[in-house]
């Protein structure tokens, strides 16, 4: 949030939205307020550090990803990884703080 | 030779103190002097401790799965290592891990004065041949408010999060090399510049390296393997200059032993040549030779 924060009040990354998913509550369990249906891959996403940011679904050019990227580490982000769908074509990233 | 042909006039000057050594001393043997790289506490990273077997989810019936997805590090020397685990559909899959402090930096800084309001300071961020990784961010802490970086299309600036414990003094600006790769090879330098009103002061600065984006493998790593990330306090840590809005307010006596006790450590830094030099410019600032 702190990054999507950040990345709002720079010019590079103004324009249209990008998708976060899977971010999880701290104490565990998504956003989707249907914990018992929790049938996805994300078992990372249960402890309040990860989320995933759907870039490639996004008509943000490369500045603006780039962009979005580096506000991610001045929020203390490790290295993002690329690449985590099985269709490789559309990329997201999956983040952990 | 006179205070304003010695060459650690420009270096006081630099350190912002504003202040300038009398005419009084004696000639000193003069030696290049030789910055460190920034420094490492070298943590260890071994192997994961598992989270195992690990909990995936619930079933259409609300039974929970688990998953073991036995993890494990494989060195590969020069500061990354191969995460390996078995994912959900059995296959073992494979991560490549880079430390951010398998970076080896040296910093340069030099201030310069437009107007009386506007002070320039340069970093000159080289990522020395024995780096492991390339360099994606360097972060420079100020005491300053009023702190503008310059930015352009090959260089990112942004501001470092207070809610990070080793960035939580002061106010800390992270450049970043940007577009391309986002990443500044071994061998290479980059030039990273702030413009502030208020003058040089000893500050701290952390530089971070690895791949600035990691190649997925259609899954995430599991938790035993994402705990071993190193954190901000691992990232290289050195001294470099600049802006303290402290300093305005202080007297002329107060910046003088502001600057006499920090000699040592610039000593140890590198920045003084030696114990002699050191001495020199202990004993004509507690003197008040300044003008």
């Amino acid at each position: 949030m702190a990054a999507a924060s950040a990345c709002a009040g720079d010019s590079n990354c103004q324009g249209s939205s990008v998708p976060y998913n899977d971010i999880s509550l701290p104490w565990g369990g998504k956003f989707d307020g249907n914990a018992h249906n929790w049938t996805g891959g994300h078992s990372e996403h249960k402890v309040g550090r990860n989320c995933d940011v759907n870039v490639c679904e996004s008509p943000w050019n490369q500045t603006r990803k780039d962009s979005l990227a580096q506000h991610f580490y001045d929020t203390g982000a490790h290295n993002p990884y690329l690449n985590e769908c099985p269709d490789p074509a559309k990329h997201t990233w999956h983040v952990t703080w | 030779m006179g205070a304003r042909g010695h060459p650690h006039f420009h270096f006081l000057l630099s350190l912002g103190v504003l202040v300038c050594l009398k005419v009084a001393a004696g000639s000193l043997p003069l030696a290049s002097p030789s910055r460190l790289p920034l420094q490492k506490k070298n943590f260890e990273l071994g192997q994961p401790v598992p989270v195992s077997p690990e909990f995936e989810g619930y079933d259409n019936e609300g039974k929970p799965i688990y998953w073991d997805p036995r993890p494990r590090v494989v060195p590969l020397g020069r500061g990354r290592y191969a995460f390996k685990w078995f994912g959900r559909k059995g296959r073992e899959l494979t991560l490549i891990y880079e430390r951010p402090d398998a970076v080896d930096v040296i910093v340069e800084a030099s201030v310069a004065t437009s107007t009386p309001r506007s002070i320039s300071y340069l970093y000159k961020v080289r990522v020395m041949d024995t780096s492991g990784v390339p360099l994606i961010g360097f972060v420079v802490q100020t005491f300053s408010p009023k702190v503008k970086p310059v930015t352009n299309s090959t260089t990112f600036a942004g501001k470092m999060a207070g809610f990070i414990r080793e960035f939580s003094d002061g106010n800390w600006i992270r450049f970043a090399p940007f577009g391309g790769r986002n990443e500044l090879p071994p061998g290479r330098q980059a030039d990273f510049a702030l413009v502030s009103p208020d003058l040089p002061g000893l500050v701290a600065c952390r530089v971070h390296g690895g791949s600035f984006m990691v190649e997925g493998v259609g899954e995430e790593p599991p938790t035993a393997l994402e705990n071993l990330y190193l954190g901000h306090d691992a990232w290289p840590h050195g001294y470099t200059i600049g802006p303290d809005e402290r300093l305005a307010k202080m007297s002329l006596a107060a910046r003088l032993k502001y600057l006499v006790e920090r000699l040592p450590q610039m000593l140890q830094l590198g920045w003084i040549e030696n114990q002699k030099v050191m001495q020199w410019y202990g004993t004509n600032l507690k003197a008040g030779k300044v003008a």
